[in-house]
Order: structure tokens, then C-alpha cells, then sequence
């Protein structure tokens, strides 16, 4: 009996020494792969949850890698469950949704010169959603391309593909606002 | 000494604008890395063309820097209290 509360004991002590301090890059990278914050919730405390049941099994090297490669798998399993789109091919559809050049342009704004900060976020915001998510995981996460690759679960050559095509994109857009380089703000 | 042809180690610019976001994102390996890093120095347009791209990315990357609502961060605290004071309600989950 004094054995197994011990052993509840330094599962605790072992989930709280590896796993909190892991949680906001947990829950940003959930919202990366997310619609919505209450998704992304969901998925953290999933993750958490299969988290603590294998933390006996957990050797205590690269704990973000160990916690993101179970985020994924939560990931994989909500998103068969509940029949997401995910699993449809994003690929063969994005190409349709072309981004509406500077919807927020009045005809005022061409006078003064379209701030850099502003239309990249114009043009983040435009991208479609399978683009979004790579730029999301890499740029705004800081993984890297073999990391967002796994929590796709999708090609290493994909996860390029998308995110420099997501950068064109918005590169394109800068020159098609007449931004080059970025105006003293 | 005037370079009048490109040595074989050099690369052209269609070469270097295929890594540039590669390179950008520190993921080419450190060999070809150098080469790309000489040839920006030396041209440019595609010196140009990496620094919009590294300005892209600057932006992308501040934009990251949204704190997370304090809020959710502690729910998700008290849930890994809950779970480490007890057996977690493993029935009730959906999934």
C-alpha cells in the first residue's frame, strides 16, 4: 500500500517537473492546429491526460518532443472521430481559394503608403488553412520542418511546399500593395 | 583576381532563390549554407529578395508574441492538479 502511494507520489512529482512547464507551447501549438481556442482546450487536456497515465514509462529526455508526439496522436484520433476535414486532401483544394486582394483598401488608404506589418497580416489572414497551419507550427512555434512534419503527420517535403508557397503568397501580396521594403512606421 | 567564370562551387542565382527560404529557416545543411551566404553577399537581387523574405518572416514571428489568456493557462494548470491528486474520471471522457 506504501509502495503504490509513493509510486503515485513521484508520478506527480515527475508529471509536474516535465510536463507543466510545457503547457503554453502545448496549448499554442494545439491552437495552431485548431479552429477554434475550445478545440485546442481540449486537445491540451487530452494530451495531458494520456500524458499522465505514460509519465512511469517517460525516460525524462526531450519532454516537448515526448508531449508533442502525444499531442498528435490525440490530434489523429479526434480528428477520425469526428470526421474532420482534416483527412480529406487539403492539397487539391486551396488552390480555389485565391486571396482577395487588400479587401480593407479604401480608396483614402491608396494615398498613404500600406504599412509592411499590416499587409502581411492581411495576407496571413487570406491564406488557406493547410498553409496557415505550417506557417502557424514553424514560424509562429518555431518548430522545425521534421517537427511540424510529425505533428501533421504528412511529408517533410510537404511541410516546405506549403510554408514557402504560404510566403510567396504574401510576398506577392506585398508587391501587388505597392510595399517593398519595410516603411519607417 | 577577376572572376570571369562562375567556379563550380558557386551558385546561380535560380539555385539559391530554390533554398532561399530553406536557408532562411536555418534548415540547409551547413556546406551549402555557406555557398548560399556568399552569394547573397555578392548579388543583389537575391540579396534583396532574402531580406524581404527575412522581414516576412520577422513579422510573422512578432506576431507570435500574442501572450496566451493567463486564464486558459491556469485551467489547464488545475486540470494537471486534478489529474495528479487523482485517478483521472477516465469514463467520462468522449474520446
Amino acid at each position: 500500500m506504501l509502495a503504490m502511494v509513493n509510486q503515485e507520489v513521484d508520478s506527480a512529482a515527475r508529471f509536474d517537473q516535465y510536463v507543466v512547464p510545457e503547457l503554453e507551447v502545448l496549448y499554442r501549438v494545439a491552437r495552431s492546429l485548431n479552429r477554434n481556442d475550445a478545440d485546442a482546450e481540449d486537445l491540451v487536456q487530452e494530451t495531458l491526460l494520456r500524458a499522465y497515465r505514460a509519465i512511469d514509462r517517460f525516460d525524462g529526455r526531450y519532454p516537448r518532443a515526448w508531449l508533442l508526439t502525444i499531442l498528435r496522436n490525440a490530434n489523429i484520433n479526434r480528428a477520425r472521430k469526428k470526421q474532420d476535414q482534416l483527412l480529406d486532401d487539403p492539397d487539391a483544394t486551396f488552390d480555389r481559394t485565391e486571396a482577395p486582394p487588400g479587401q480593407s483598401s479604401q480608396p483614402e488608404d491608396l494615398v498613404v503608403e500600406p504599412v509592411f506589418d499590416d499587409v502581411v497580416e492581411d495576407a496571413y489572414r487570406a491564406l488557406p488553412v493547410p498553409f496557415r497551419q505550417v506557417v502557424d507550427l514553424v514560424d509562429l512555434n518555431g518548430l522545425a520542418y521534421a517537427e511540424a512534419a510529425d505533428l501533421l503527420d504528412i511529408p517533410v517535403g510537404t511541410v516546405m511546399s506549403r510554408l514557402h508557397r504560404a510566403r510567396k503568397r504574401i510576398r506577392e501580396h506585398l508587391a501587388a500593395n505597392g510595399v517593398s521594403g519595410r516603411s519607417a512606421a | 583576381m577577376i572572376r570571369w567564370f562562375r567556379r563550380p562551387r558557386d551558385l546561380s542565382c535560380q539555385q539559391v532563390a530554390e533554398l532561399l527560404q530553406t536557408y532562411l529557416d536555418a534548415e540547409v545543411e551547413d556546406g551549402t549554407a555557406q555557398r548560399v551566404s556568399v552569394h547573397l553577399g555578392d548579388c543583389q537581387h537575391c540579396g534583396v529578395e532574402y531580406q524581404v523574405y527575412e522581414e516576412i518572416k520577422r513579422t510573422l514571428v512578432r506576431r507570435a508574441r500574442t501572450p496566451v489568456d493567463p486564464s486558459v493557462l491556469q485551467a489547464l494548470r488545475r486540470f494537471c492538479d486534478d489529474l495528479s491528486r487523482q485517478d483521472p474520471p477516465a469514463a467520462e471522457r468522449p474520446w
